[in-house]
């Protein structure tokens, strides 16, 4: 179709591209894990019952903050 | 649907009258058709409760209105409706304000009724054709526009291909069972396995995979996809959002129906359709929906079209959803899973639908507006729909606490449920994709500065719609209860006391 046509042409290789796509599949995850890991541990060391709940929400908002950056550096290079 | 036919019918004399001028009026009697119906469906509800039915076989045992063919009909019907609100001043702009697309609709959602309660495969293969064929035309409406005409015809031919190979499926299961109706289908295909001892016919096989290849093509799953991007990119764009909200539910009503969940009637349980063929069709819905998440949140990533990468999108949800059906055992349903489709489905439809008509509204006298450069700096141009849109496009990453995001934990939890951790775990990931891409459309609402400087203009009917999708995405997504027990109830699963009980 037309549509196919009207893509841009591709710069970066497609093993450059996959590289590039790939981290996004593990920044979200991964901070959201490491928040909620630290907050357990200080809940443990400090005998609280409520940090394992900021850690994680903590990690929710790097892990978004991370791709919106990612996004916007993508979006400028184009 | 008598009554939908009837205004279909009205819509076409009524229009022959109008002056140009008045066309608008097709889009209000089409709401009337829609409101009747509505009504309609509300009776056949009440009659149900006050008679304590749970379902009514009618037209001579092809049909079956059960609870979960009353949930389809309210789905269609809303659907319907905003899809017309989004139409009525696009249709002005493009100038092909004629009654016949309105008549289209409510005949493709009488098709659409059919396969949400047939229970015969000849009707539901009937219904299949009559949505099919109105959707065909509804694509290639823009007479000038050679993409829409290319994308027509592209969609009939691969439209007609599938179902050509549906009906061969089909055929198949009547020449195996010497029925056409899918309760006794079901029953006779597990006497025969009983009888093998457990093992399953070739021809059962054969039967299995051309019926579920006619399926994931109405559907758009991935490997049978192709024509979903085409179609969807060269329609009009209010099409495209009917297309991928109505036209797509009533594709998993019908799969529903055919691969079967179980049906209570008189104290006993029927297994219908293809069930008894669930440990053979569970490998094959796994490979499809790892295929289908995987491809198209790959394809959405680099489209630079907004219908385009929205209908990737839609592919990547359509994977999610049959993860539903994955989840349970190699012979039973989680009703946790069926329960996540069905609310899938129904904040898919307002979230999806709210997109597209942002997008619509983009379009002005010779500005298609459907490249991402279009919504370039919309929050400067339209502050109102931008916000709006970020909300869409925030549900349909399935970020709480939006609507979004209770499709996806009811069908990720229905894994976790099952046992099936690794499939739970890619559909997370996949959905990290997801918010990427939905991501790019926000920044470059945003963040990037506007092409033309000209104020969006937003009609009445448009701000309707916008209005009617964006409260039920917040609302559902903010105090679920009331949907979470409504289907809930469609699955007779029973009351439940406390908001923990809820989200399991």
């Amino acid at each position: 179709m037309e549509s196919e046509r009207r893509e841009p042409p591709q710069k970066k290789s497609v093993l450059v591209q996959l590289a590039n796509y790939s981290q996004l599949a593990f920044i979200f995850p991964v901070a959201t894990v490491v928040g909620w890991l630290i907050g357990a541990a200080l809940d443990r060391w400090l005998h609280t019952t409520w940090l394992y709940l900021a850690g994680l929400i903590l990690g929710i908002i790097a892990g978004f903050v991370e791709l919106i950056r990612l996004v916007t550096s993508s979006e400028s290079k184009e | 649907m008598v009554l939908l036919t009837l205004f279909a019918i009205g819509i076409l004399l009524i229009d022959l009258m109008l002056p140009r001028e008045w066309k608008r009026a097709n889009a209000a009697t089409a709401l009337a058709g829609v409101a009747f119906a509505t009504g309609g469906v509300f009776r056949i509800q009440q009659f149900f409760h006050a008679h304590g039915l749970t379902m009514q076989p009618g037209f001579m045992v092809t049909l079956l209105v059960d609870r979960v063919a009353i949930y389809f009909f309210y789905l269609f019907l809303a659907g319907t409706a905003v899809a017309i609100l989004i139409s009525a001043r696009y249709l002005e702009i493009e100038r092909e304000n004629h009654g016949e697309y309105y008549a289209l609709m409510l005949f493709s959602v009488v098709g659409m009724m059919c396969m949400a309660a047939g229970i015969d495969i000849v009707l539901i293969f009937i219904g299949l054709e009559l949505m099919a064929i109105s959707t065909y035309v509804l694509v290639g409406f823009l007479r000038r526009d050679q993409r829409s005409n290319e994308a027509a015809l592209k969609y009939m031919l691969l439209g007609a291909f599938s179902s050509g190979i549906f009906a061969y499926g089909l055929s198949l299961l009547y020449g195996l069972t010497g029925s056409t109706n899918l309760v006794t289908i079901g029953a006779t295909l597990q006497q025969r396995i009983l009888r093998a001892n457990g093992h399953f016919d070739p021809v059962m096989i054969v039967a299995l995979l051309t019926t579920a290849t006619g399926l994931f093509f109405k559907i758009a799953a991935i490997p049978f996809h192709q024509w979903a991007p085409d179609a969807y990119e060269g329609a009009p764009t209010s099409i495209t959002g009917f297309m991928s909200v109505s036209v797509k539910a009533a594709g998993w009503a019908m799969l529903l129906r055919i691969f079967g969940y179980p049906l209570f009637y008189g104290g006993q349980v029927y297994r219908p359709g293809l069930m008894a063929l669930r440990p053979v069709y569970v490998p094959i819905l796994i490979f499809v929906s790892i295929a289908t998440m995987t491809g198209a949140n790959f394809a959405a990533l680099t489209q630079n079209n907004l219908k385009r990468l929205l209908a990737y999108s839609s592919i990547a949800h359509v994977g999610y959803m049959l993860l539903g059906l994955i989840a349970g055992t190699p012979e039973n349903l989680s009703s946790t899973g069926i329960k996540g489709i069905l609310i899938y489905l129904l904040v898919y439809t307002f979230m999806n639908l709210g997109a597209f008509a942002v997008i619509t509204s983009l379009r002005h006298r010779n500005v298609i507006g459907d490249e991402i450069d279009d919504i370039a700096g919309l929050y400067q141009r339209a502050p109102t729909e931008a916000a709006l849109m970020l909300i869409f496009l925030l549900s349909l990453a399935g970020i709480p606490p939006l609507a979004g995001f209770y499709g996806k934990y009811f069908i990720f939890f229905s894994l976790i449920e099952s046992g099936h951790y690794t499939l739970a775990a890619l559909a997370v990931v996949y959905s990290v994709f997801g918010l990427y891409y939905y991501l790019r459309i926000a920044n470059a609402m945003f963040m990037r500065q506007p092409l033309e400087a000209e104020k969006l203009r937003m009609s009445p009917m448009m701000g309707l719609a916008l209005g009617l999708s964006a409260f039920i995405t917040v609302w559902i997504g903010v105090f679920p209860d009331l949907v979470i027990r409504t289907v809930n109830n469609v699955l007779g699963l029973g009351p439940v006391s406390s908001v923990a009980q809820l989200l399991r």
